[in-house]
């Protein structure tokens, strides 16, 4: 019996840093026996290397049908994969992907689903922060196979010397898996590191005044060797991408140091960041909500501070 | 807001619905209605788990497209640009299907009094659980409640034209820089 398996979800020719950390999580809690799984298309190389992340077998279903990022022909392949195997626990690290991959699969084996997991015990306890992260709900299943869904951002990938026995998932598709046609993918440009890698993050609200104010966090991002975020309000308004959006309709980040940059701390915001280790508030009114959780506020003119914060810190630096 | 009709699934046993039971009763009463579009928000406030729209749609056996920011239906499919972490991407079904819109689809308009008025008029129909199929157990269980961990003490400082210094040197002592 395959005890557990890991969603190893995967972009431009590598394995997500999330599902990385989930498969490190895994390994350390449910010991030797965690595989990983690969779902695409030209996808083989990607699996031996999972190995060194605590995989000791990974399963490839390597396809020309599942070259796109869609998730029901992904159900397809896990349930089998699950059904076949006598697999108990399967896990993720949240992502769009993911998310509909899971609750699919669910559906499909009957299985109990939890999300939104920052902790899960070998006997099978997860912990999921609830009502805006002020309580933490202990879950659990009533059966196998378990299902869960870790908050992103949660576990660092460990890297370790251990090799994967690499095996071949069967893919047989359902006829309305196949429906969805991918009709263009439009990457954004990343420049620096993805707020989901960076030990730094510099995120820019409303008070910027406008999309131009964003050039502050970029260098000051650029400065703390860091990668730019954006509240909800700003990329709703078309100052900067979803890709960097922080937050409960975002990503959730967990990052070394946070500044915040005219951000006011919704609690929508709150919940995308409130794990980051260190967080440091810049803005103009004293009674934004942000100053009640982060390590140092500074009441003041965000136009004023932070470009003199780019270059006291390059000189620091010395850049 | 603009519907013409309503149909509420409301039942003693249905309480507590973990993500299946929850599908499994909204796919009986979408079977019901045979809708060409079925079309979900971003997420609930409470359990939140931005999924539902995938356990529906495998139930119904129905192509879906998720986290969809502009939705254009023409020639019996749709057109769904999806927000991911990566970017856009662009993916269209056939319809029966099913589309969960993202919150940046748009901003819902505030309801007329004409509309709240003529609401009252619209036909809602209630099903029991039994309409949709019947309950199930649920497959997760809630066990306990726990304090989290707190954040330390906030340090607020008003900018006295010293404020990037002082930043700078909390940086430094925590040895971020």
């Amino acid at each position: 019996v395959a005890g557990t398996l890991v969603f190893l979800e995967h972009h431009e020719g590598a394995i997500t840093k999330g599902a990385l950390g989930v498969l490190g999580k895994a390994a350390q809690v449910f010991g030797d026996d965690v595989a990983g799984v690969v779902i695409g298309s030209g996808v083989r190389e990607l699996a031996a290397g999972a190995g060194a992340y605590g995989a000791s077998v990974v399963w490839v279903a390597d396809d020309e049908r599942l070259a796109a990022p869609l998730p029901q022909p992904r159900v397809d392949v896990l349930a089998k994969l699950v059904r076949d195997e006598g697999v108990e626990t399967v896990l993720f690290a949240q992502s769009v992907l993911a998310a509909d991959v899971a609750a699919g699969l669910a559906m499909r084996l009957g299985a109990g689903l939890n999300w939104d997991l920052v902790d899960v015990s070998s006997d099978g306890v997860g912990v999921s922060p609830a009502l805006a992260d002020s309580v933490n709900v202990r879950v659990g299943w009533t059966g196998t196979p378990r299902l869960a869904v870790f908050r992103s951002g949660t576990f660092d990938p460990v890297e370790g010397d251990g090799t994967a026995d690499v095996r071949d998932a069967a893919v047989e598709l359902e006829d309305f898996s196949e429906l969805a046609e991918m009709v263009e993918q439009a990457h954004a440009e990343q420049q620096g590191p993805s707020i989901e890698d960076a030990d730094v993050i510099v995120a820019g609200g409303r008070g910027l005044g406008g999309p131009e104010g964003f050039s502050l966090c970029e260098e000051l991002a650029k400065a703390l060797g860091g990668a730019v975020g954006a509240t909800r309000a700003v990329v709703d308004a078309g100052w900067y991408p979803y890709s960097a959006q922080v937050g409960q309709t975002g990503k959730t980040v967990s990052p070394k140091l946070y500044v915040a940059v005219g951000i006011s701390g919704a609690i929508q915001h709150k919940v995308g960041m409130q794990g980051s280790g260190v967080i440091v508030a810049i803005n103009k009114d004293r009674n934004a909500p942000i100053f009640e959780f982060a390590d140092l506020g500074v009441v003041g003119d965000l136009h004023e501070i932070v470009p003199k914060l780019t270059q006291l810190v390059q000189a620091r630096r010395g850049s | 807001m603009g519907a013409d009709r309503a149909v509420l699934v409301s039942d003693e046993a249905l309480a507590g619905s973990d993500l299946l039971g929850t599908a499994q009763a909204l796919a009986g009463a979408l079977e019901r209605e045979q809708p060409d579009l079925v079309l979900f928000g971003q997420q609930s406030a409470d359990g939140g788990g931005a999924c539902l729209w995938a356990a529906v749609a495998e139930r119904l056996r129905r192509p879906a497209i998720s986290q969809v920011s502009e939705l254009t239906v023409e020639g019996g499919s749709v057109t769904g640009k999806r927000q991911t972490e990566f970017g856009y991407d662009t993916i269209r079904v056939p319809l029966p299907a099913v589309v969960a819109v993202s919150d940046a689809i748009n901003t819902p308009r505030y309801p007329s009094l004409k509309g709240i008025m003529g609401a009252k008029k619209k036909p809602q129909e209630t099903l029991s659980a039994a309409d949709v199929g019947g309950a199930s157990e649920p497959r997760t269980t809630v066990l306990g409640l726990d304090p989290p961990k707190g954040r330390g003490e906030a340090r607020i400082i008003e900018d006295d034209g010293t404020g990037a210094d002082q930043i700078v040197e909390f940086l430094a002592a925590a040895r971020l820089l």
